[in-house]
């Protein structure tokens, strides 16, 4: 009885000796709990000697936080790896590209042959980009490439003219049809009472009160129409952006490690 | 006497104080107010008359049609510090271009021309715009 208890304890012993440190991390990791992963894994970090394995720890720490959203601190614990062989200047790259960091990213110096395509990826929202230099890449980036391209930019000035003739197109060139229906209404309704007044019912106070109403309205449209002509490139860029950052995260913005 | 007792009514409503109106207080005021705008454009006069017919309407009028803009800060809020901001001329002409995109497609444009929105306690989501 007692042989057997001993062979249980010490083989019981033996696998928690000589199994993987990062075995509990890893099952963590996998459940989603990035919290309490980031603290075992941090603990192992302290304790650890080998300086490979540290590394790695230290990229599966920014890899957490990467998921946690908080990429400051991802970026921070990416640019303590010094051993760039096993595609951790990937997630480095990964983090700039998440930041926004476009030029940053296309200055820094690590190697980008490995990386072509951050660099492009940053060249393309930079707008220095053409759709030639996609051709030799992956399916997804140039599905990526094909659709920023369809993004046009909207001249001001035009959105300007088109308002002043027709209040409220301007807003429709910028594609904000709601805002084009309810200024036009805003403008042509204290116009038309204005006409009303001024002569079918001759009223001259609310003749002064409507046209008044109708000339702030309408300094509003062109002002209006204007800007939302020239925010509509950046905005719809920035939308973008956020969009291939979740459709794409499964694939080239999957970041690497391995536990 | 008159006289008198509107500089005094004045000079509160254009007051520091008066950024705290009574159905604004706690919420978006508190956040979004800016410590930045330059304070010296009340001393334009111009701005004083705006900004005295701007409280007026959220003291004595709005009030009473409710909290019923879709944006934070509100229309007028936005309006008052616009004008803060830029002056009476650019400011005034951002808050009419406020008041025309304050509409029933507001929140369609959530996540491409806005950027966010909040929920704030007792008065439901508000799409963020700031002046």
């Amino acid at each position: 009885m007692r042989k057997i208890f001993f062979i249980t304890l010490i083989s019981f012993l033996s696998l928690m000796v000589f199994s993987s440190e990062l075995d509990f991390a890893k099952f963590l990791f996998e459940d989603g709990d990035y919290y309490r992963c980031l603290s075992e894994l941090k603990r192992e970090l302290f304790f650890c000697q080998d300086s490979q394995l540290k590394e790695r720890i230290v990229n599966l720490i920014g890899v957490n936080y990467l998921f946690m959203g908080d990429l400051k601190l991802a970026e921070e614990n990416f640019s303590k790896i010094k051993d760039l062989s096993e595609g951790y200047e990937r997630n480095y790259l990964l983090t700039l590209f998440f930041q926004k960091k476009f030029k940053e990213l296309k200055e820094t110096k690590i190697d980008f042959e490995k990386n072509k395509d951050f660099e492009l990826l940053s060249k393309l929202f930079l707008g220095e980009a053409k759709k030639e230099d996609f051709l030799n890449f992956s399916e997804e980036l140039k599905e990526i490439s094909e659709n920023f391209f369809k993004i046009k930019k909207k001249n001001p000035y035009l959105a300007l003219l088109f308002s002043t003739f027709l209040p409220g197109s301007g807003r429709f060139y910028s594609e904000r049809n709601g805002d084009g229906v309810f200024s036009m209404t805003t403008i042509l309704t204290p116009l038309l009472g204005s006409i009303y007044y001024k002569f079918i019912n001759e009223n001259k106070t609310f003749f002064i009160i409507s046209a008044s109403v109708a000339a702030i309205f309408y300094l509003g449209e062109l002002y209006g129409s204007f800007n939302s002509a020239k925010i509509y490139y950046e905005k719809k860029v920035n939308r973008y952006f956020y969009e291939i950052k979740n459709n794409y995260s499964n694939t080239i913005f999957l970041p690497y490690y391995s536990f | 006497m008159n006289l008198l007792m509107s500089l005094i009514i004045a000079s509160t409503l254009l007051s520091d104080f008066s950024y705290e109106v009574p159905f604004e207080k706690g919420d978006t005021q508190k956040i979004y107010y800016d410590e930045s705008y330059d304070k010296r454009l009340t001393d334009n006069s111009i701005n004083i008359v705006l900004l005295f017919g701007l409280r007026f309407y959220q003291i004595f009028i709005s009030p009473a049609q409710g909290e019923v803009c879709n944006f934070s800060p509100s229309c007028s809020n936005y309006m008052f510090q616009s004008i803060r901001k830029y002056g009476p001329i650019l400011g005034f002409v951002k808050g009419i271009d406020r008041l025309q995109r304050c509409n029933f497609s507001v929140r369609e444009y959530v996540g491409t021309f806005y950027d966010s929105i909040v929920l704030i306690e007792r008065r439901g989501f508000k799409v963020i715009d700031k002046p």
